[in-house]
């Protein structure tokens, strides 16, 4: 059967297991915002159910519909900076998030995240996606190189030089933080 | 501390995280999307172009858009043409100079003050006296005007 031409059912099939994955992947790729990251997809799945993004059978079902959420991220980031200041405005005009009321371990794990996700973006855009892939969807770094579009010698440097950085950036209790 | 620790430190945190955003609920309804996005795909968008469909209106602003392009366009070009008409039949300094040269070499060209060399006995200089021939002075054709001579006496 020819990969390009999957049956709608298979299609679907392929995209409810692989959801969880492309939230995590769309929120890692819009700076962990869920509005956005929930934008994304939909755009995503859009592209892919109207044809305009095809499953060539060039690589894994998986590292094809990343990349695909990966540029329709960075169109969406691109939409949203021309109207930056509108959005500015709003999430100024807006109410602060409000925390939930959580448990003193959760409390602390929660911070936690917090940490890692603001070191997260501190990181050059390229080390950050290739850390998640690698870490949070489990890929390699061959894989992650063909999300990415880069060579893997590339997606080595910016794996290495990425980690080197985070780690620098964590506190010291936490991931040998301060290190090198 | 090495950095296969490191590793293994930083996958626990990134686990974490994902663990996190599985069990809070943020992700999206699979289902929901996936409807919300059939019904965009099959819904026609507002600013899609279909071949064959375009309205009246915009087939008319079309064409007038293309016949004020075209005015302006060929009014450049005539503009450009006339240009170069008249950059080419301007005289050139090369051209007056060989008018001059031309003239010089058919005899037609007289210096500006050719007239003072025309002085009494300036024949003497362009002839070469023989024997047998008529005297200087004495020939006819060659003497000088009786009346210069007089003035010369006077003088």
């Amino acid at each position: 059967m020819d990969p390009s031409e999957l049956p709608a059912e298979e299609l679907e099939a392929r995209l409810a297991r692989l959801h969880p994955d492309c939230f995590g992947w769309a929120r890692s790729c819009c700076g962990w915002n869920d509005a956005d990251a929930e934008d994304v997809l939909q755009t995503t799945y859009l592209k892919v159910i109207s044809g305009k993004a095809r499953f060539g059978g060039r690589s894994a079902f998986r590292t094809w519909l990343f990349g695909v959420i990966r540029q329709t991220a960075r169109e969406h980031r691109r939409r949203a900076e021309s109207e930056w200041a509108r959005a500015e405005k709003l999430q100024r005009e807006g109410d602060p998030p409000q925390e939930p009321d959580l448990p003193d371990v959760e409390v602390e794990r929660s911070e936690r995240q917090r940490v890692l996700r603001e070191a997260l973006m501190r990181l050059p855009d390229r080390q950050s996606e290739v850390l998640h892939l690698v870490f949070y969807q489990d890929l390699t770094i061959r894989e992650a190189a063909e999300v990415m579009e880069v060579s893997l010698g590339s997606a080595r440097v910016h794996y290495e030089r990425g980690k080197k950085r985070l780690r620098s950036l964590l506190p010291e209790d936490e991931v040998g933080g301060g290190a090198t | 501390m090495t950095h296969l620790t490191d590793d293994q430190r930083l996958r626990q945190r990134f686990l974490e995280l994902r663990e996190d955003a599985e069990r809070s609920g943020h992700v999206p309804d699979f289902a929901t999307m996936l409807a919300r996005a059939k019904a965009d795909a099959a819904a026609p968008s507002p600013l899609t172009v279909v071949e064959g469909s375009r309205p009246r209106a915009a087939r008319v602003w079309r064409r007038r858009r293309i016949l004020r392009v075209g005015a302006w366009a060929t009014a450049a070009l005539a503009a450009a043409v006339s240009g170069l008409m008249l950059v080419d039949h301007r005289p050139s300094g090369d051209a007056e100079f060989e008018q001059l040269v031309a003239a010089y070499e058919t005899d037609m060209w007289q210096s500006p003050t050719a007239g003072l060399l025309d002085v009494p006995g300036i024949e003497l200089t362009r002839s070469v006296p023989s024997i047998g021939g008529p005297a200087l002075g004495l020939d006819p054709a060659t003497r000088p005007d009786a009346s210069t001579t007089r003035q010369r006496d006077d003088l």
